[in-house]
């Protein structure tokens, strides 16, 4: 099985592989997604991804300056400030896979810098990673999805967000964070697990595929990259019998 | 006597043609900012340095808009890296609070980029409501304006018709209130956003990168660009209201010399 892995923004991927073949996988960096297979189409469809409040499961007509500013940020000229319809991004992705690329055997993941929610009955829900074709991971979905501690939120309250950002120290993943991209690794697993196995996520706190809703489980969990004896033992498997 | 004796029908008439004059030089103008709270005199600013012929319209008495102010009627002014080399440039004093959030006294602030958008050239029409866009060839080609008073009375007893102003650009800078967005979209020519789900990490990045042309010849700035697009807002720091007014006054640079970006 190969992974190929794809970026869409700052997102480090050659330091998402490292970690990846560290762990004996093998691991292709493709560059951006968008430049590689994206059409002209490309900025209007995305704008259309954006996710309004309340928000719905379809795309909306794009506004042109938010089409011009997909432009920019497909080309590197922008930095990510929206969020985008997790499904409708990843399905769009996938429509533009050619058919000699969607093969059983190659794991396609899009390592991006939007930020990417699913709707709930009109909320948005921000997500780190979306499992399916392509697999697709956010790393400022890391930063900001998951949970921050009850004490950060009180004193956020209390005190202000400067302060909160300021006492809590390390122990939330920040943008550009040094640590992301072994946490990023972590997610692509996922992907990896979901595609070879049908099974993304761990129970255990300690396991690498452990669904984290928390940064302190973030921090936990996919930062330490370590996998439960009985992932190890399915990932030993995977390797052996298709690397 | 330690004045010159000067009559009243000279006062007055001083205040009449040289009102007059500058009315009459700006029926046409290179570029409309409407709202000069800070986004709106940044771009004044870097406009009249570069010769651009710029009119300010301003609904209140006073210039500045919430740059007097900070949060809950504190008039400490915060902004983020690398807002603050706009402070350095117009030689307003900051303290760095911390790492990358710099404050400053409000009214200094506001009163150096006030001055600052006046040394460069550009002029004030305060006390004036812009009630209309002017539309030619799906342009935006100007405004209609009365005064502020005449739209805050009753209309039973104020008939008082406006007047028209031309430029090439109308730059909004109405903050949320998006003004002269608003005027499009009564007429159906354009639509907005309503909220966009939060990202406040990148809410100032958002802003300024969303500057730009809306609508042709129409170009938003500060927080009416929010507005026209759904973008999170970001609570009392000005660091993106001044880099989205250079942004809006680039933009309208790229209009006037007929560049694409």
């Amino acid at each position: 099985m190969r992974v190929l892995v794809y970026d869409d923004g700052d997102v480090s991927p050659e330091r998402v592989a490292e970690h990846l073949r560290r762990r004996g996988l093998e691991v292709e960096v493709r560059g951006s997604f968008l430049r590689r297979f994206g059409d002209e189409s490309a900025a209007e469809r995305l704008a259309g991804f954006r996710m309004g409040m309340p928000c719905r499961d379809e795309p909306r007509k794009p506004l042109p300056g938010e089409v011009e500013y997909e432009r920019r940020l497909i080309e590197g000229r922008a930095k990510p400030g929206v969020v985008y319809h997790a499904l409708l991004f990843q399905s769009y992705l996938r429509s533009l896979l050619p058919e000699e690329e969607v093969r059983l055997d190659r794991v396609h993941v899009v390592l991006t810098s939007r930020l990417i929610a699913t709707c709930d009955s009109g909320v948005p829900h921000l997500r780190v990673v979306v499992l399916g074709y392509p697999g697709v991971v956010s790393a400022s979905g890391a930063v900001e999805a998951p949970a921050r501690s009850r004490e950060y939120h009180l004193l956020r309250g209390i005190a202000g967000e400067a302060a909160a950002e300021l006492m809590a120290g390390g122990d939330v993943l920040r943008h550009g964070d040094e640590r992301l991209p072994a946490v990023l690794a972590s997610y692509v697993m996922q992907v990896v697990f979901y595609q070879a196995f049908g099974e993304a996520f761990c129970t255990s706190p300690e396991c690498m595929l452990h669904d984290s809703r928390w940064q302190h489980e973030v921090l936990r969990a996919q930062l330490a990259q370590r996998l439960c004896p009985r992932h190890e033992r399915m990932l030993g498997g995977m390797r052996g019998a298709v690397c | 006597m330690l004045f010159d004796r000067v009559e009243e029908k000279h006062v007055t008439r001083a205040i009449v043609e040289e009102f007059s004059r500058m009315l009459a030089e700006h029926a046409e103008s290179d570029v409309i900012i409407v709202g000069g709270g800070p986004a709106g005199l940044s771009a004044g600013k870097e406009l009249a340095e570069r010769g651009v012929k710029a009119l300010i319209v301003e609904r209140n008495n006073y210039l500045g808009g919430g740059f007097w102010i900070g949060g809950y009627l504190m008039n400490k002014i915060t902004v983020r890296a690398p807002a603050h080399k706009v402070l350095d440039e117009l030689g307003i004093p900051y303290t760095e609070h911390s790492p990358g959030l710099f404050v400053t006294d409000g009214p200094h602030a506001c009163s150096k980029l006030i001055a600052s958008a006046c040394d460069a050239g550009v002029k004030i029409l305060n006390m004036t409501k812009v009630e209309d866009v002017v539309v030619r060839d799906n342009r935006v080609a100007g405004v209609v304006i009365n005064w502020t008073p005449v739209s805050a009375m009753p209309r039973e007893i104020t008939c008082v018709d406006p007047v028209s102003l031309q430029a090439r650009v109308v730059i909004d800078a109405t903050g949320h209130d998006a003004e002269v967005v608003g005027a499009l979209v009564r007429r159906g020519l354009m639509e907005v956003r309503g909220y966009s789900a939060m990202w406040v990490e990148r809410s100032e990045d958002a802003v300024v990168e969303h500057t730009g042309e809306a609508y042709p010849g129409l170009i938003v700035a500060g927080m009416a660009v929010s507005t026209v697009y759904g973008l999170p807002r970001m609570g009392p720091t000005f660091g993106a209201m001044l880099l989205s007014g250079r942004r809006a006054a680039e933009a309208a640079l790229r209009v006037l010399e007929g560049r694409e970006e």
